[in-house]
């Protein structure tokens, strides 16, 4: 504290941290990177499964990749965690039914 | 330094490709091997027969492109050796040759057998896709690791350069649920890129909220992404202001690029501030612009201290925002018909510049800008419009719900006319049902009339 300046910490004056304006401006609130990562994942996690895409259930894996890495904190962790399940199911059942290696959408073997 | 690795990183997969590709090459040399040991077979016949089987090859060029195809199937390598075979055997292909009675059948014998390698099982089994896809997901959660911890070393350098600055200023040092008596004097993590900080306790204003948002450096994509784009990181500091903290006008200092975003998207600087001014007649950098709904706002703001940390810091400064009428950005699920919420608030923009320092280093250059937020929010406390002053915002705001109350009050109308119209309507409907069973009856009755007569 500069010398010379009165203390403006007041005890009496500490209010609890609640969002602004009903959570209209709560940090993070327009960022929507994990919800899409996590809707497209599952999205490519079905294809892979009923109709044994293998690049598709390789797209879910990584769209779940992203989904992790943008997750905020108070997100629910089920999600992230349901929605790698389901790509590498996708990819298990994927290569246990057809091991033979992939072939990319649109290029013939 | 990011580059590189990330170069290498990438380059790994494109190796192992490669790699594969070149035994795929000595694989299909040793099957040229292969070919050349069939075309022996072929020549090393006797020296008698040597014409005719040079005869019958030019006659069947095309059987040879065969003999080719074959070394992957053994069936068919069969198939054309008895072909070759049948040649030979047949006796009118000899006609008139008084040669040795040897049978070609019998001179093949002597030569070695050809021995037909096998071909491994899994030679068309090329899982280099697979390989390169891993590698990726390698690659993304190693950089997932080295941004989140580049992240949180920014915000501890934050946090530590100005911890005595933040503690000396307020009572209460990050909200971690817990009880108000112990401040957990941390900074809140809400991702891997944005941090928070509530700070209360404090004369002039309810609370301070600083938003860390860094680059989303955990995402490789978003990481990809930032190369073509000019984003940094930014500190975001918003005051929570009670009512006697400041007076009623709207006032915003920023630079071109973000006054024009801010005046489209913002309810308070679109409806109060429509007009923007360069900051010329302030002695300020050119590319700022001012946002004012009264004059001595911008006047009393734009003191010499202000106007020198503008000129200093232009390339760090993202926004100075103070409003009584602050309701966020425009949403498009906003009920017109609604008032909307609004709060006195202090918005302060902050960048963090991309230089070769270390953290520290950078967070330290910065510092001057946090004492100075101090000093805005101790300005705006004492600040105190002018009678004319006052009377001009306050004519500001009640026009505004005039205009709101009108709008709404003409939609009132309009719903109550939609309601008046339904009712009728459905009144004109049960009239009608009613008419229909009356008819119903009455014609019933007339034909139960007409069959009593004709009885």
């Amino acid at each position: 504290m500069p010398p010379g300046h009165s203390d403006p910490r007041k005890v009496e004056k500490i209010h609890r941290y609640k969002p602004f304006l009903n959570g209209r401006i709560a940090p993070g609130v327009d960022d929507y990177a994990a919800d899409y990562a996590n809707i497209l994942a599952m999205l490519f996690s079905m294809m892979g499964l009923m109709m044994k895409l293998k690049w598709c259930s390789w797209v879910a894996l990584y769209c779940s990749s992203i989904s992790f890495a943008n997750y905020k904190v108070n997100d629910d962790k089920k999600q992230i965690f349901s929605s790698f399940m389901l790509s590498f199911s996708a990819l298990a059942m994927c290569y246990i039914q057809d091991p033979r290696p992939m072939n990319l959408p649109g290029i013939p073997h | 330094m990011k580059i590189p690795l990330v170069t290498i990183l990438l380059a790994i997969p494109v190796l192992i490709y490669f790699a594969d590709a070149n035994n795929h090459k000595d694989f299909m040399k040793d099957d040229d091997f292969s070919k050349n040991d069939f075309a022996d077979f072929d020549f090393d016949e006797d020296d008698d027969f040597e014409t005719d089987i040079k005869v019958e090859e030019e006659k069947n060029e095309s059987g040879k492109l065969h003999s080719s195809d074959i070394t992957f199937n053994d069936d068919d390598i069969i198939v054309e050796d008895s072909d070759d075979f049948d040649h030979f055997d047949d006796e009118d292909e000899f006609e008139g040759y008084e040669g040795t009675n040897e049978s070609p059948k019998q001179s093949s014998k002597k030569n070695p057998e050809i021995s037909i390698v096998q071909l491994p099982g899994h030679a068309n089994f090329n899982y280099y896709i697979e390989v390169i896809l891993l590698m990726g997901i390698l690659i993304y959660f190693t950089n997932f690791i080295i941004g989140k911890h580049k992240n949180s070393e920014l915000v501890a350098a934050w946090f530590n350069t100005n911890k005595s600055l933040i503690n000396d200023n307020f009572a209460f040092v990050g909200d971690d649920g817990k009880a108000l008596t112990n401040s957990s004097n941390t900074v809140t993590k809400e991702s891997e890129h944005l941090y928070t900080l509530w700070c209360s306790g404090r004369t002039c204003c309810e609370g301070m909220l600083v938003e860390l948002k860094f680059l989303k450096r955990q995402d490789l994509f978003s990481v990809i992404s930032n190369y073509f784009t000019d984003k940094r990181d930014q500190i975001h500091i918003k005051f929570s202001l009670a009512k006697e903290d400041m007076d009623t006008y709207v006032f915003c200092a920023a630079p071109k690029k973000n006054a024009i975003k801010m005046s489209k998207e913002l309810i308070d600087l679109s409806t109060f501030c429509p007009e923007r001014r360069a900051g010329d007649k302030f002695e300020l950098p050119a590319n700022i612009n001012i946002m004012s709904e009264i004059n001595e706002v911008a006047a009393m703001f734009m003191d010499a201290k202000t106007v020198t940390a503008f000129n200093r810091y232009s390339d760090l400064i993202e926004y100075v925002h103070i409003s009584d009428r602050y309701s966020g950005p425009k949403s498009p699920d906003d009920n017109p018909n609604k008032p909307l919420e609004y709060k006195r608030m202090f918005l302060v923009g902050f960048s963090i510049p991309d230089t070769g320092k270390s953290n520290e280093e950078i967070m330290e250059y910065m510092h001057p800008l946090m004492t100075l937020v101090f000093y805005w929010l101790e300005k705006i406390k004492r600040f105190r419009l002018s009678k004319e002053g006052k009377m001009k915002t306050d004519k500001n705001r009640t026009r505004l719900e005039e205009v709101f109350l009108k709008t709404t009050h003409l939609a009132r109308n309009e719903a109550a006319a939609a309601r008046r119209e339904e009712k009728k309507r459905k009144e004109k409907e049960r009239i009608l049902q009613v008419k229909n069973i009356l008819y119903f009856y009455i014609l019933s009755f007339i034909l139960m009339k007409i069959l009593n007569i004709k009885k």
